[in-house]
């Protein structure tokens, strides 16, 4: 029994999640496999990309800059970051506009909108996946064994997707409406590189503007990633929780804010 | 006995707000902030007022209307794709919508991938696709094609491709927007077949279409919706009928003749005016309805009109457009030579269709007056036709004919 009115419970919300789970798998399917087509290297981008980041960071930050990294060889420090980064880079990117590039979709067939944003970023994880086995054979190549501490990865991990996720799932319900956020996502995504600690350190930063770092979940999340697979100190003890708890939030706020513009998102996109 | 329910509509409201035209622009903000602060901005648009039905199972509705009349946004209510501002829908069962065939097609993905995509996509775990897979491939008859992407494909095979994954789709309830309308006559009819299949398993579906020979022959019940209200419920026959009689304007072309004085027009050059155009039968008993023609019969038209000044060479003419909106044929007085010649002041043209080249189906005539090669006046839309289908054994060739045109020439076998 189907009931369509105005309102909507966040239990049928739930239900159609199960029942419409077929449409996500079509989707998220579509995306991978239609990500590398038609480019003669096809995956191999996927180990491309990561690779020149690194040794391009490499070269300006670890030979010329000299930035510190912590006792760990350069290009590890900085592979590790990346990972994470690129991973929330990618899910922001692609997720927040999923709806817009979807419109020929969403406005001909009913699934749960919040579908989009997921599957939109599933090629990211397949990226991630591949960036997992690079960093597998360069910790190999520097020797590097990781500890009963990677386990804590996976919290850490569960964190970037989470922060991702809601984060892409706010900006697709906003653009929606106001396209102005995809206008402004790629040039923040930049700056965002830069303020993050992907290619240098949190105590490379001057300790009274630190407290600026910490209102940035990825921050956190990729010390505690450098941590758990590298070993590397943490700056503060909390970080890392903070970090968690505040991706959770994120994710309750944007799918809350999804949620609101979804059963009308259709008439304004 | 009446069957279980299967759909039902209880005042079904959908307004949709959009930015007035006269909103406060960004320097009026700046200008005039104290009014364009407490300005309205936006204004309502109500696209269904209202509607209420039930529907029950097995049942093949209809839905008809002119553009605008709120079908499509009926059917994207009732396939959730927005919500309604007020009202409730229930439906039982499992619900299909088809308002476009392909949706979600990939071009970079080969026809194999975009059958279990498509597939998963409307509604099918991809172990039903997997049973029903080979039956596609063959009523898609695309061959060796299925492992090429379909950017590869003509539009007819990537048509077919999407078509034949929707055919296969077995939901209790199949809600239909125009799928017929697309593609060539085989293609239509494989089309037509599988809707009959729908109302031959005893499934529910609505079907939106323009094409009122395909209502009339599948839907056991229409709505007529105007101006986002239902206007008219019934069987088919009655509903399509008084749907057809009312013409594109808003004139009753049941009538005989049909007053073209109140009726819109594109532009006006004030020189000459059509005030009505008339039907009459030639040869045939006139006993019947007017406007509705069987395949192939004769009929005539007399146009009125007043040229109020002088001008050169006036020429009448009518122009037939079919229900799809395609222009057919122009017909000009001056084709055979009856031009009123130098100054003239015409105030009726005749026209005889001797052979009129129509296949069955609805066509909206379009009358001119035109001055060398000035239009003086034109009404779109002035009158609309029937051509009626001739019993079997008339033309039973009829349905293997392509084309908008059924021409009869003289033919001789030896």
């Amino acid at each position: 029994m189907i009931v369509i009115d105005g309102s909507s419970a966040w239990r049928r919300w739930f239900a159609d999640l199960v029942v419409y789970r077929g449409a996500f798998q079509s989707l998220a399917w579509r995306n991978i496999r239609s990500r590398y087509k038609q480019a003669s290297l096809g995956m191999t981008w996927a180990v491309v990309q990561p690779a020149v980041q690194v040794l391009v960071f490499t070269v300006l930050f670890g030979r010329m800059v000299k930035v510190p990294s912590g006792g760990v060889p350069y290009p590890v420090f900085a592979l590790v970051g990346l990972l994470a980064w690129n991973l929330f880079s990618k899910v922001v990117s692609d997720g927040a506009v999923s709806l817009v590039v979807n419109q020929g979709i969403i406005t001909k067939l009913f699934f749960p909108r919040i579908y989009l944003v997921l599957a939109s970023g599933a090629s990211a994880l397949v990226d991630a996946a591949v960036t997992v086995v690079l960093l597998v054979i360069l910790m190999a190549a520097y020797h590097i064994a990781p500890t009963i501490r990677i386990l804590l990865a996976l919290p850490v991990l569960a964190g970037v997707l989470l922060f991702s996720f809601g984060f892409a799932a706010l900006l697709a319900a906003v653009n929606a409406r106001w396209r102005d956020v995809q206008h402004t996502i790629p040039f923040v995504l930049q700056i965002g590189l830069f303020v993050t600690p992907v290619i240098y350190q949190n105590s490379f930063v001057p300790a009274r503007w630190r407290w600026l770092m910490a209102l940035n979940p990825l921050a956190g999340l990729i010390e505690g990633f450098r941590s758990a697979l590298l070993g590397m100190p943490l700056s503060s003890p909390w970080l890392v929780e903070v970090s968690l708890v505040v991706s959770a939030l994120m994710t309750i706020l944007g799918v809350w804010l999804f949620r609101r513009s979804e059963a009308t998102v259709v008439d304004v996109v | 006995m009446t069957a279980p329910l299967a759909v039902r509509l209880e005042h079904v409201t959908k307004t949709y707000r959009i930015p007035r035209p006269d909103a406060p622009r960004v320097k009026d903000y700046l200008r005039r902030p104290g009014w364009a602060f407490r300005a309205r901005k936006t204004q309502d648009v109500s696209a269904l007022r209202d509607v209420t039905f039930d529907l029950q199972e097995g049942e093949i509705l209809g839905i008809i209307g002119r553009n605008g009349a709120g079908k499509s946004t009926l059917l994207k209510v009732l396939s959730r794709i927005t919500s309604p501002t007020s009202g409730r829908v229930t439906m039982r069962g499992r619900v299909a919508s088809l308002l476009e065939v392909g949706t979600g097609f990939h071009p970079e993905l080969t026809g194999r991938e975009n059958i279990y995509l498509n597939g998963m996509l409307l509604g099918m775990s991809s172990r039903q696709v997997g049973l029903v897979y080979d039956q596609i491939c063959e009523f898609a008859s695309v061959g060796d094609y299925i492992n090429v992407p379909i950017k590869r494909y003509s539009s007819g095979m990537k048509l077919r491709l999407a078509f034949s994954v929707a055919a296969h789709l077995r939901a209790d309830i199949m809600i239909i927007d125009e799928v017929l309308a697309v593609g060539d006559a085989e293609f239509q009819r494989k089309c037509l077949g599988v809707m009959e299949d729908v109302g031959r398993t005893g499934r529910t579906a609505l079907l939106v279409s323009h094409n009122m020979s395909a209502i009339e022959a599948l839907c056991t019940r229409v709505i007529w919706l105007d101006h986002g209200e239902i206007r008219q419920v019934g069987t088919a026959d009655e509903v399509v009928r008084s749907y057809l009689r009312t013409g594109l304007h808003a004139v009753n072309s049941t009538d005989q003749v049909i007053d073209l004085s109140k009726a819109t027009r594109g532009f006006r050059l004030g020189i000459a005016h059509l005030s009505e155009i008339a039907f009459h039968r030639v040869g045939v008993p006139a006993e019947r309805e007017p406007w509705r023609v069987k395949f192939g019969e004769p009929f005539g038209l007399d146009i009125g009109l007043s040229v109020s000044r002088d001008v050169p060479g006036v020429v009448v003419g009518i122009g037939i457009r079919n229900e799809r909106g395609e222009d057919l044929l122009t017909s000009h007085s001056s084709d055979c030579i009856v031009m009123f010649e130098g100054a003239s002041r015409p105030t009726r043209a005749r026209v005889l269709v001797n052979a009129p080249w129509l296949r069955p189906g609805t066509y909206f005539l379009e009358v001119s007056v035109i001055s060398g090669s000035q239009l003086l006046d034109r009404v779109a839309d002035a009158a609309c036709l029937q051509v009626e289908e001739v019993s079997s054994d008339g033309a039973p060739l009829l349905s293997l004919k392509k084309g908008p045109l059924s021409p009869m020439w003289s033919w001789h076998l030896e």
